[in-house]
């Protein structure tokens, strides 16, 4: 009784304490501001990139659910963020390891305002990255309650690690140096070692695996909108990337080059592989490629040269198709390939970011301490991911009955399907169970 | 208890059958010994751990190891599976001891029989690995619904030989859904979710010609 009494008196002071700093100069010119919307509306959109991305994955079945989760992680994301994330994340943050004001801001200047809502983009980007792990099985309201505490607690606490402070104070790994410009770590690998452990919670979709360990391919229903999510992604990313400069100025040039160059290498690098490895090119792997690449420089392309951006993304490419590979091993159900390209290539940016930082190549300083960071970010993020989607599973279960499986979670669900016309065998009466 | 020995007798046999193509008596022998003292009665066999452990099965060479554990794999599944194993227990309800290949039954159970017979069909076509793990894997399902396992038994003929045992008391619509669900569960495990559902919708389809499928919709099996 006392403890919950004194928790509540902790939680009333946070809200109610007043911000102890105003966050100095931060987007005060005005062409900066504006460039950090525009690139916020560019992350928004690469919301669309990713419904399209996943949808495409899945069977038409799923189609909705699918892209209801990007919804629901979208908005439960935005709430989350600004109620707990923002303030974790970017308050004063003495301590080093979370920020401790600007809970539930209001009354921002118009600099903070934006930036928060560039920030908030981040955070829901992060927390879609789940959706298409687990698609296709997982329940809607444990999927919506895991995307609250991606954003609201353990994308924050580590980004607060990071990119410490907007107002005062640092983070314990940018006080040591640890280079993330727009989030390869901070972003992806984050919502990638998340969605790591949703994907081991919830296990993988019915028949993915045979008993004899083979492995069931099961093909998205639209590959069009795969390719057609990747392009808005890559679009979306010139946003997430050039949009961290938090200014408007000529830095964005070599970011959005880096960014673009790392893609293509990506895209290349995949095609090559998968003929040197004799195996089909497939549209869905190329596309991953794209991202691996794009997730891949999003750490050092604000500090590293066009020709190790390009060998950032070439060398993304065999990460996300070997790290593909392994999960299969492990039996581990990734629908969209968001493990490897989100979880595997944002760790490799990041380590890229310190072997190719333009003040000095392979410094074994700079190395151990990207190496730090991302083991700090997998120690941190999977555990407590875990723990999270274990706790909601206990609590409401995360897991999709079979027979829901069967009829698909869009009637389940939502009782809705994507495609009336084609899907006529549907269950009796439009009733759920 | 009954059913649990007949069985056991039916895995010595398979097992003797098996290793006789390429043990001696002594080897067989000293395998269905190992067979009863660690791995009889368990509900899942850890057939590579089994013949692993088998002696004069080190000899072998790694393909003809590897043969064997195919051939055990194939046999168990058989055995597991009942009434298509070649040595059903008499004493058991037998519903296959009259079987017909016309479908008979209220309209339920009519487009339910066709939805079975469906997944037989199909099932079969995908090879007889498939249908064995299909019919073990139906098996498990129906246990983890609490079905009668003499509902396993008809459905395992049905689907095996396309042919409906007479005298099976199927219940109402709610629980043969279940129990199509159940084939459906089983069909993701044994040949994948595409087939699963591909056969699923074939099904439906199928039922949808019946005269029955005017009072009772298939779709309600969904």
């Amino acid at each position: 009784m006392r403890m919950k009494r004194l928790a509540r008196c902790l939680f009333t002071a946070a809200l109610v304490a007043p911000a102890t700093a105003s966050a100095q100069g931060l987007l005060e010119n005005p062409a900066d501001l504006i460039w950090v919307c525009v690139s916020a509306a560019l992350v928004f959109f690469m919301q669309a990139g990713f419904a399209l991305l996943e949808g495409g994955f899945v069977r038409t079945k799923n189609t909705v659910n699918v892209i209801m989760k990007n919804y629901a992680d979208l908005c439960v994301g935005v709430l989350a963020f600004w109620a707990l994330g923002f303030g974790l994340m970017f308050g004063d943050n003495p301590s080093g390891w979370f920020g401790t004001s600007h809970f539930v801001p209001g009354d921002l200047a118009g600099g903070e305002a934006g930036f928060l809502v560039f920030q908030m983009m981040f955070a829901a980007t992060a927390a879609t990255i789940v959706s298409g792990a687990v698609a296709e099985r997982m329940r809607f309201a444990a999927y919506a309650i895991g995307a609250a505490a991606v954003t609201g607690l353990i994308y924050p606490v580590y980004g607060s690690w990071v990119w410490g402070s907007a107002f005062t104070g640092s983070g314990w790994l940018s006080e040591r140096g640890f280079i993330d410009f727009a989030g390869s770590t901070v972003v992806h690998s984050i919502g990638g070692w998340c969605a790591l452990a949703a994907a081991i919670v919830v296990g993988p979709r019915l028949g993915r695996f045979g008993s004899d360990g083979s492995v069931r391919s099961i093909p998205g229903h639209s590959l069009p909108s795969v390719a057609l999510g990747v392009f808005v992604l890559w679009l979306g990313w010139f946003g997430f990337n050039g949009g961290s400069t938090l200014a408007a100025d000529g830095s964005i040039g070599k970011v959005l080059l880096n960014t673009n160059l790392a893609a293509a290498a990506g895209v290349v690098g995949t095609m090559v592989l998968l003929a040197v490895l004799r195996r089909p090119v497939l549209i869905t792997s190329s596309v991953n490629g794209a991202l691996a690449g794009l997730v891949a420089i999003t750490a050092g392309c604000g500090s590293m040269e066009p020709i190790f951006a390009v060998i950032t993304g070439l060398v993304a490419a065999p990460v996300a198709v070997f790290g593909g590979d392994l999960l299969l091993k492990l039996r581990v159900d990734d629908v969209v390939g968001a493990i490897p390209v989100h979880g595997f290539c944002g760790a490799w940016g990041t380590l890229a970011a310190g072997l190719f930082l333009d003040e000095g190549l392979f410094q074994p300083g700079v190395i151990a301490t990207q190496l730090l960071g991302i083991g700090a970010a997998f120690l941190w993020a999977f555990p407590l991911a875990w723990l999270c989607f274990a706790g909601i599973n206990l609590v409401i279960k995360v897991r999709a009955e079979s027979l829901h499986e069967q009829r698909g979670l869009d009637f389940t669900e939502h009782s809705e399907v994507g495609y009336p016309e084609f899907q006529t065998d549907l269950p009796h009466a439009g009733r759920a169970d | 208890m009954a059913a649990t020995d007949a069985r056991h007798a039916r895995e010595r046999t398979i097992i003797s059958q098996v290793l006789g193509t390429k043990l001696d008596a002594a080897g067989v022998q000293s395998a269905l010994d190992l067979w009863d003292q660690k791995f009889a009665g368990r509900k899942s066999v850890p057939l590579i751990e089994f013949v692993n452990e088998i002696q004069a099965v080190q000899t072998l060479e790694a393909r003809e190891r590897h043969e064997l554990r195919l051939a055990l794999y194939r046999g168990m599944i058989q055995a597991a599976a009942g009434p298509t194993a070649p040595t059903r227990p008499a004493s058991r309800p037998a519903p296959t001891t009259s079987v017909r290949t016309e479908l008979k039954g209220t309209p339920a159970e009519i487009v339910f029989l066709k939805i079975v017979q469906h997944y037989g069909e199909q099932l079969r076509e995908l090879g007889p690995v498939v249908i064995q793990q299909f019919l073990a894997e139906m098996r498990t399902a129906l246990e983890d619904r609490r079905m009668p396992g003499v509902l396993g038994d008809a459905m395992a003929t049905i689907a095996m030989r396309g042919a409906t045992p007479d005298g099976v008391q199927w219940g109402n619509s709610a629980r043969m859904h279940m129990l199509a669900q159940g084939l459906y569960v089983a069909a993701c495990k044994a040949a994948g979710p595409v087939q699963a559902d591909r056969i699923l919708l074939g099904a439906v389809s199928e039922a949808k010609k019946l005269d029955a499928a005017k009072v009772f919709a298939p779709t309600q099996f969904l």
